[in-house]
């Protein structure tokens, strides 16, 4: 595809008319025009301007061929600027993409595949999922707390942080470069953030047994409802949710201070632990009400019992920001790139050149840890599992 | 007057500390600088060392023929991309690759002041080591040689563009070497 029809394909896919893109960039819609049409080129730094506008890297206007469709798939469309936010996903995936390529270190893509056959998927299937993941990836009882760092430093799965609206709402993308992908909505706590996250894992689990068409943006109700089914089973286990609502429950009832204590363990919201108690203890489509007024006096305690820490997730990974920082040490990457990369100024950027030193010592602990490592073999045991084997 | 540097192109982090470090009139009046259009465009404020904002316009310079800017269209890139792999264009600054763009269309003149090693990689993978400057070597030879941050040095650019040079022979990040 030409330059002119990758310009116009960027546009469209971000949905904005010419005039939209004048405003932005301030080249003239007649320039814009012709730029589209090949009647005219524009310069480097118009194309620059361009490709921020479109939040594609300026490479994306010099590669051959099609240009990739990656499918971004929403559980609830943004209300508003849903194309910017979709496009500064996309650029932040393709972004550490290129971190890992330069720096030699590409995560290792772990996540399991399962084959499904859509058409005849269960909540049963979605609950025995939950349990092979949960045990696959040994995540344990309770892996609210480290659902995040699992998927991200095991599984080599891309987490984003943005913020959009509506809230209640997250995306996942498996493209063929970045591999698996997933946008977290900033605004949300940590514990309502962990069920957006297991959400999005059962898209990407089960990505190829559910059709993918490249313009749609959202899953059926039915997908929607299996992957809801799948989040509540991954982070509260029946066997230990029940547990842990029988140690508390006081002449038939568990009070709401309990309630928050129970969501706290599992690290989930009060209101999807109601709703999990809602299926664990059967209580069926009539009581639906019942389990509504709770959740509303639940939200009512609130202020007073939900006494957990709420931190500002990073806009990228940890290990986004140490491979462009590596990036920048190794000469593989210019400052104002880096800068870019990190939204900071040029000058935070060459702060980061100037420590570039680091302490003498980290080497030589580093090449110890590596000799060690190289005494242990790999060897496979009857299960088939590979393990690392201590030298004798 | 003769001017010590003829065409002199310098990317935005050197315009930037130059501004900085309060220098850039007198750099100005002893080169003869060229600045690719979006160095122009991006390099347009410092930061004191207390985190201070400080804006600056090249406007004037522009307006007053001291600073002379050049545009880069993207046929021109061609021969860049056909000589390195796409993903180049993505590591350097824009800036930089329309300066880069513009001496290889250049051949015998102009001389690549940059504080990136990614540039000096490129020079030296390219065979054009002798084109690429340190902001310290050009205050020392205008009289104005202080104590810089080492990615202004000599000794980075030296180091940068060596291991360019190593890298082209053997073929890294290049699509077609030229020499070969």
């Amino acid at each position: 595809m030409a330059l002119a029809q990758r310009l116009r394909y960027a546009r469209e896919r971000c949905g904005f008319t010419l005039a939209q893109v004048k405003e932005r960039t301030g080249i003239g819609g007649s320039s814009l025009s012709e730029f589209e049409h090949e009647k005219r080129e524009p310069s480097l730094s118009q194309l620059n301007a361009l490709a921020r506008a479109y939040r594609r890297a300026l490479s994306f206007f010099f590669a051959e061929g099609e240009p990739r469709h990656e499918v971004v798939l929403w559980r609830e469309c943004p209300a508003h600027h849903r194309n910017d936010v979709e496009g500064h996903f996309r650029l932040l995936c393709e972004q550490y993409h290129n971190l890992e390529v330069w720096c030699d270190d590409r995560a290792r893509s772990a996540l399991p595949s399962y084959n499904a056959d859509s058409a005849n998927f269960e909540y049963s299937d979605a609950e025995s999922l939950a349990k092979k993941v949960r045990d696959d990836l040994q995540l344990g009882d309770r892996p609210g707390p480290v659902l995040l760092r699992v998927l991200e430093e095991v599984c080599g799965v891309k987490v984003f942080h943005l913020a959009f609206d509506p809230t209640g709402t997250a995306a996942c993308a498996l493209g063929e470069s970045f591999g698996a992908a997933v946008l977290l909505n900033r605004k949300n706590v940590r514990w309502r953030r962990n069920h957006d996250l297991a959400h999005e894992l059962f898209h990407l689990l089960t990505w190829n047994a559910f059709p993918r068409l490249p313009d749609s943006a959202t899953p059926s109700a039915r997908e929607e409802q299996l992957a809801t089914c799948f989040a509540a089973n991954l982070l509260m286990p029946p066997e230990v949710t029940r547990a842990a609502v029988g140690r508390r429950i006081n002449e038939g009832k568990v009070s709401y201070p309990h309630l928050f204590d129970i969501a706290r363990e599992f690290d989930v919201s009060v209101e999807s632990l109601l709703w999990r108690l809602h299926i664990l203890y059967g209580r069926g489509p009539d009581a639906k009400e019942l389990t509504e007024q709770e959740i509303e006096r639940a939200r009512a305690f609130a202020p007073s019992l939900e006494d957990r820490e709420q931190e500002e997730p990073p806009t990228w990974p940890h290990r986004y920001h140490d491979l462009a920082v590596k990036a920048l040490r190794q000469g593989e990457i210019s400052i104002g790139r880096f800068a870019e990369y990190l939204s900071i100024t040029r000058q935070q950027a060459m702060k980061y050149i100037e420590q570039e030193t680091p302490h003498p010592g980290y080497a030589t602990i580093v090449r110890w840890v590596g000799q060690q490592a190289m005494k242990y073999t790999e060897q496979e045991t009857s299960d088939g599992e590979e393990v690392r084997v201590a030298p004798a | 007057m003769a001017k010590k540097f003829e065409l002199l192109l310098l990317d935005a982090n050197i315009v930037i500390h130059l501004f900085k470090i309060g220098i850039w009139d007198k750099v100005v009046t002893q080169c003869d600088i060229r600045l690719a259009r979006t160095v122009v465009e991006e390099a347009h404020f410092y930061e004191t060392d207390e985190g201070e904002r400080v804006d600056f316009d090249l406007a004037p310079y522009v307006a007053a023929a001291q600073v002379h800017v050049f545009d880069v269209m993207p046929s021109d890139l061609v021969r860049f991309r056909r000589t390195f792999k796409t993903l180049f264009l993505e590591q350097m600054d824009p800036g930089e690759t329309e300066s880069l763009a513009w001496l290889l269309a250049n051949p015998s003149e102009p001389r690549l002041c940059s504080a990136d090693a990614i540039v000096f990689r490129v020079l030296g993978a390219l065979g054009l080591a002798e084109r690429g400057i340190s902001l310290e070597e050009i205050l020392s030879q205008i009289g104005l040689g202080r104590a810089l941050p080492h990615q202004f040095s000599r000794k980075f650019r030296e180091r940068w563009t060596q291991k360019g040079f190593q890298e082209g022979l053997r073929g890294l990040g290049l699509k077609d070497f030229p020499l070969a």
